[in-house]
């Protein structure tokens, strides 16, 4: 990877807020910042726990009518 | 982890920086599946955010009927879903345009629900919805619109607890 695309991959990290760089003398120093990698994860964990709680009624739905048609 | 849990499993992915995709398998039939995604009344029953009551004003499940409704708290907050249903080939796929009542409006996300027949009565549903830019996609995440946050406070305490916040 050439510098120039090195530099575009951190600036879009640091962007994201996964990133935090320092510059010490002639050398740029990359930090990882965990709270930007929890504040993503939190809001995806999140919409997936709203859809895994759909789809459990759905399943229940399911079953329900399951039982209904082997009745028949 | 037992293969009954792991079947039960929600997945969520981001394929690229505007989709989410959202995966399931049930132990049904497809057309059983199918059935509670095409019926209304029956569709009441799952898709509303646990808490808030579902009123469906218009479904007219076809290639270019359109839909609305309406999530309500107990309180007398409503939101607004509205949208167009852009394919629907039963058994296997439905993709709509979907959109809700926002001001200012935001575009529609482009919404695509695959069922795949396992083969062995079991159904994968596979969700992907497309926005028209990430900030769109992040902001729905974020909204808690779809998620714990309208469903209830008490499950966001319970997850930022978990987080040692």
């Amino acid at each position: 990877m050439s510098l120039t695309g090195l530099k575009k991959h951190v600036r879009v990290l640091e962007e994201a807020n996964l990133v935090t760089t320092a510059k010490r003398g002639r050398s740029r120093y990359c930090r990882l910042e965990p709270k930007g990698f929890d504040e993503a994860g939190f809001w995806l964990e999140e919409f997936r726990r709203g859809w895994a709680d759909r789809f459990d009624r759905l399943e229940q739905i399911i079953e329900r009518r399951k039982g209904e048609s082997s009745e028949r | 982890m037992s293969d009954d849990t792991k079947q039960r499993e929600t997945e969520i992915t981001t394929p690229s920086d505007t989709e989410i995709r959202i995966e399931r398998t049930f132990d049904a039939p497809r057309e059983l599946v199918w059935e509670c995604h095409a019926d209304p009344d029956l569709l009441c029953e799952w898709l509303g955010p646990r808490r808030l009551t579902m009123r469906v004003e218009e479904y007219d499940f076809r290639p270019g009927g359109s839909y609305r409704y309406v999530h309500s708290d107990d309180e007398g907050n409503e939101y607004v879903f509205f949208g167009e249903f852009l394919e629907v080939a039963e058994p296997e796929l439905i993709v709509q345009a979907f959109c809700f009542v926002m001001e200012p409006p935001v575009p529609p996300s482009i919404d695509r629900t695959e069922l795949v027949d396992l083969g062995d009565g079991r159904t994968r549903l596979v969700t992907s919805s497309k926005f028209e830019s990430k900030e769109l996609r992040d902001g729905l995440i974020q909204s808690g619109m779809e998620s714990g946050v309208v469903q209830g406070y008490a499950q966001l305490d319970e997850l930022l607890e978990r987080h040692g916040a």
